[in-house]
């Protein structure tokens, strides 16, 4: 029983790591195209940034970088709630509810591209 | 959850502050803080979609000087946490763990970020 915990604990904290290195390495081009656009994006008018972001390529490279942000901040966020979280509790809930806004983030900007798809 | 035989990373307080470890703990603040940013910046554009009236309460803290401090420091954040991300990756493949390297690595990163946060506004 505790061996078969044990291995577990392992197993996931090696997919734990490899996860977020993958996401890493995934997040560095797209981030630089963020830094590139983001910037400015941010003080363009409503009619300017919806334009913006109806074509194509910027929804769908701004969802991309949120759909592996989302990922990429879920397991970073669990490391530090379990390394400065000691009440066990507190500790369950909160990463339940990082995980629920990682998944919140990561599905409604893949929803957001398939509505643009169905010509929304 | 049985967590009492679980590794924990070092708590700075017991330290002597070093460049390191306030690198170290820096990455996890900026990743922190990206988090938040990260989230109201998903419902700012997820705003568009809704309508004005919603876009307007968001844009109203954003443009505000609160908002204006927070987006310089989201920005600031991006770069320091992608310059030592890929700091943290190059030790992933093995490379820079001699201590002097460590600390060159780690002066490498603190330019580049400030260098990236300049460029950020300038282009």
């Amino acid at each position: 029983m505790l061996n078969s915990n044990k291995k577990n604990n392992s197993e996931s904290g090696l997919n734990h790591w490899l996860y977020q290195k993958v996401t890493a390495v995934l997040l560095i081009p797209i981030t630089i195209w963020v830094l590139l656009k983001l910037p400015k994006f941010i003080q363009l008018s409503f009619s300017d940034k919806l334009s913006w972001i109806n074509s194509s390529l910027n929804l769908y490279l701004i969802a991309l970088f949120f759909i592996i942000s989302a990922f990429h901040f879920k397991l970073g966020l669990t490391v530090i709630i379990e390394d400065y979280i000691h009440n066990s509790i507190v500790k369950k809930y909160l990463i339940i509810t990082i995980s629920i806004i990682a998944l919140l983030i990561a599905s409604l900007s893949l929803g957001l591209c398939v509505y643009k798809n169905l010509g929304g | 959850m049985n967590n009492k035989k679980q590794p924990l990373s070092p708590h700075l307080t017991v330290y002597k502050p070093q460049i390191t470890s306030i690198m170290s703990i820096s990455h996890r603040i900026s990743g922190f803080f990206q988090t938040i940013g990260t989230i109201i910046i998903f419902v700012y554009i997820l705003a568009l979609f809704i309508g004005e009236g919603f876009y307007n309460y968001i844009d109203f803290f954003i443009t505000s000087l609160l908002g204006k401090i927070f987006v310089f420091l989201y920005f600031f954040s991006i770069c320091y946490h992608f310059c030592n991300g890929i700091r943290h990756l190059t030790w992933d493949l093995g490379y820079g763990f001699e201590i002097k390297n460590v600390y060159i690595t780690g002066y490498i990163t603190i330019f580049c970020a400030l260098l990236m946060n300049i460029l950020l506004w300038i282009f």
